[in-house]
């Protein structure tokens, strides 16, 4: 999860201190001017605008960790090894049937 | 049917020349805008949405026009592949990006250089598949994901998306890398007895994968070597290499990162534990692959045929150099069909010179990364036809064609040094085969003297030696920056402070850099070269060179100046005790072997050596490969009839 924090957020600040957010329903996020604003996803592809490292890990520790550009990537990075991997080994096992059969 | 064959293999070489940069999503509304005005806006607006082929259609005066600039961007998406990723503007030039993708780099550009070897036929003899062949096969993937893992600083700028923390990221890449070596072994395996002619080739397709430092000839050699070593072959070598090992890895305390820049796929990115480790055994197993595949192919060598792929290779390279250089779009397309290191020279006249330095020639690489080293390539074979014409045998015209290119592109690339050793082959050749008289021989004599002192410069050959030999030293001074001192120069200060023996030896090797014109060059290494004890006596380790540009602040020109000087490389590779090894290992089978090679075969191991301790040549893996197996040929193989005069045969 922390490599997640790191991917969508950022570094985490020197002297970072986890907050107990969830237990205090009165919580409201400070903007952080000194912050540039993200979006984060979950994994029904609803997304929201976060503005300070606090409430970036707040939401990507909960869940909100779905990054669709990153995903789609890793999906198309699977199925280009898929294809070529199943083109090798389609022609081994060609290649073996052929010496089988002559 | 073969025909038919040959004819469905060019089909799909054109196709994987030209479908990749028609992706586009071809329904959206976004149509490509003409360039032309100054305006850039709409492909900021829109990146990755117009195909490359798309753009071409709108903007075709791109393709030939000179102040169009296309460059890959490796890292993309997948899905930006072939598109236009973005348009700069500078200085009235369009710099176009075009988005491209390692992973698909790497087997898009394999596969279309496996169906060029393709064209070469199969050896069908059993004993061609090595031992330890599916090991081997595993071991070779298992690497080339440990040099990921180990040049990590140089792919997170070349990986659009690859998690480097994560296991199965590696997953992942490990069955692509799997498949990759899978593909090349299957078609590189079957003909390797018949690739030994071929070799002139890999100056042609040089083979770097775009957006990897890895090249592609690197693989099969890789797989070579491990089979090599499983096989417990060239054991002393490989012990005495441990030991090397051993101290480049104890050694690596610091980190320094490289960028390999035109030695991209046969350098080292960073200087750390893991990429040392890595490049270490890249090399020792590289060694043993190019042993083992000599070894195995040798038998094949036929000179007639070398010379026509040498021929043929050198006529493309000059041909596709000019064409790289006039017209934009055949400069990109060089860059990733060929597997360029870096793109082809964009000046597009050869014949240039510098006004503001008496009209000097200014090198012109054309399609090579190196002008030092492609004129060495071509100089080889001007010496070969040469040497098939004294021997009285038919020149065709093939070859003629190719030494009339390689005399224009050994013009070009300006490399006088090499253009001095052919005269002197050339006319120690005649001198020893032709009964000449007194006054031919003088004449020849007078010929070559005038053109030594025409390179050398006549004003040159007259300074003082104190002047000339005190070049070098001046120049190291002059590179140095006040805030810190390396340990050479500091040395060389030392001795020039005392009258020493070793001031003889310095100084005559002062006078030597600037008759060859390196005092500038050299001093630049000399300001940068820092090795204490050990690293002057082992080196920093093999194709590492991070240490070497990190450790040492100077006062440089800016780009990346290498050594010009493969001796000097190697003494920051391997040091002292690994040049002098290497040298006496050549000297040896210079002596085993005096008696099967005559004086050609004499003259053109000086044409390498000198070569190499005057260029960068073996920092390029062509020309190590080249270069190498030349070598070898000349020093090792004892019944090379082939490169005897008629007489000795």
């Amino acid at each position: 999860m922390e490599n997640d924090v790191i991917r969508i957020c950022g570094q985490y600040p020197e002297n970072f201190e986890k907050l107990e957010i969830a237990s205090n329903p009165d919580f409201i996020f400070v903007n952080d001017q000194s912050y540039p604003q993200v979006k984060v996803f979950d994994v029904e592809e609803n997304y929201v605008f976060v503005n300070s490292f606090t409430e970036c890990e707040h939401y990507v520790t909960g869940g909100w960790n779905f990054d669709p550009i990153f995903n789609y990537e890793i999906l198309l990075q699977s199925r280009l090894t898929i294809l070529i991997s199943f083109l090798y080994f389609g022609y081994l096992l060609f290649k073996k049937m052929k010496k089988a059969t002559f | 049917m073969i025909k038919n064959k040959y004819f469905l293999k060019s089909l799909f070489l054109l196709t994987l020349i030209l479908l990749p940069w028609f992706n586009s999503d071809y329904t959206d509304s976004i149509k490509p805008a003409q360039l032309g005005t100054e305006d850039t806006s709409f492909y900021e607006i829109n990146p990755c949405k117009v195909g490359f082929s798309e753009y071409l259609g709108v903007d075709f005066q791109s393709t030939y026009q000179d102040h169009y600039f296309f460059r890959y961007n490796d890292y993309s998406s997948i899905n930006c592949f072939g598109k236009v990723s973005g348009i700069a503007l500078f200085k009235n030039t369009f710099y176009i990006s075009i988005g491209t993708n390692s992973f698909v780099n790497i087997i898009l550009q394999s596969v279309f250089w496996l169906t060029l070897i393709s064209f070469i036929k199969k050896d069908n003899s059993k004993e061609i598949r090595p031992k330890f062949y599916k090991s081997s096969h595993i071991l070779t993937a298992i690497f080339l994901l440990f040099s990921i893992n180990a040049e990590q600083r140089f792919y997170e700028g070349m990986f659009y998306i690859f998690d480097f923390d994560d296991y199965k990221s590696y997953g992942v890449l490990f069955l692509l890398l799997f498949v990759i070596v899978g593909i090349i072994l299957e078609i590189f395996v079957p003909r390797t007895k018949k690739l030994f002619n071929y070799v002139p080739f890999v100056f042609l397709l040089i083979g770097t994968y775009s957006g990897f430092n890895l090249n592609f000839y690197a693989i099969p050699l890789l797989f070579y070597g491990i089979s090599s070593i499983l096989q417990l072959q060239n054991k002393k070598l490989n012990i005495i290499y441990i030991f090397f090992i051993l101290i480049w890895i104890n050694n690596a305390s610091n980190s320094y990162s490289f960028y390999p820049d035109k030695l991209r796929g046969f350098t080292n990115s960073s200087y750390s534990i893991s990429s040392i480790t890595y490049w270490s055994i890249f090399v020792i197993l590289l060694i043993n692959g190019i042993v083992y595949l000599i070894k195995k192919s040798s038998d094949s060598f036929n000179f007639d045929s070398f010379k026509k792929n040498y021929s043929i290779a050198s006529i493309i390279i000059f041909s596709i150099g000019i064409l790289g250089a006039n017209f934009p779009v055949f400069n990109i397309f060089n860059y990733y069909y060929f597997g360029q290191q870096k793109y082809g020279v964009r000046e597009t006249n050869p014949f240039i010179t510098d006004i503001f330095n008496n009209n000097v020639k200014i090198p012109w690489r054309g399609f090579y990364p190196s002008s030092e080293s492609i004129g060495e390539f071509y100089g080889i074979l001007i010496c070969l036809i040469a040497f098939t014409f004294i021997q009285g045998k038919k020149i065709s015209k093939l070859e003629i064609c190719g030494v009339v290119t390689s005399m224009l592109g050994l013009y070009f690339a300006n490399n006088k040094t090499v253009f001095l050793l052919v005269v002197l082959i050339v006319i120690t050749l005649i001198f020893t085969k032709f009964n000449l008289s007194i006054l031919k021989k003088t004449l020849l004599v007078i010929v070559f003297l005038t053109i030594l002192i025409f390179i050398f410069g006549y004003s040159n050959l007259t300074y003082p030696y104190e002047f000339s030999s005190s070049a070098l030293y001046e120049q190291a001074v002059k590179y140095q920056d006040p805030s810190m001192t390396s340990s050479a120069l500091s040395y060389f200060v030392n001795i020039t402070n005392e009258d020493g023996a070793m001031l003889s030896i310095l100084s005559f090797f002062g006078y030597i850099s600037y008759l060859l014109n390196r005092s500038e060059l050299w001093g630049i290494f000399i300001a940068r070269y820092n090795p204490d004890t050990l690293e002057f006596m082992f080196g920093s380790g093999p194709l590492t060179l991070g240490q070497h540009y990190g450790q040492i602040r100077i006062n440089e020109p800016g780009s990346l100046l290498l050594p010009h000087s493969s001796l000097l490389s190697l003494l920051i590779y391997i040091g002292l005790v690994g040049v002098v090894i290497i040298f006496g290992f050549l000297l040896y089978n210079l002596y085993k072997n005096k008696d099967s090679f005559n004086i050609f075969g004499s003259l053109m191991v000086f044409y390498l050596i000198t070569n190499l301790i005057k260029s960068d040549s073996i920092n390029y893996l062509p020309s190590f490969i080249f270069f190498s197996t030349l070598l070898f040929i000349f020093t090792t193989i004892n019944d090379y009839s082939i490169f005897q005069q008629n007489d000795d045969v």
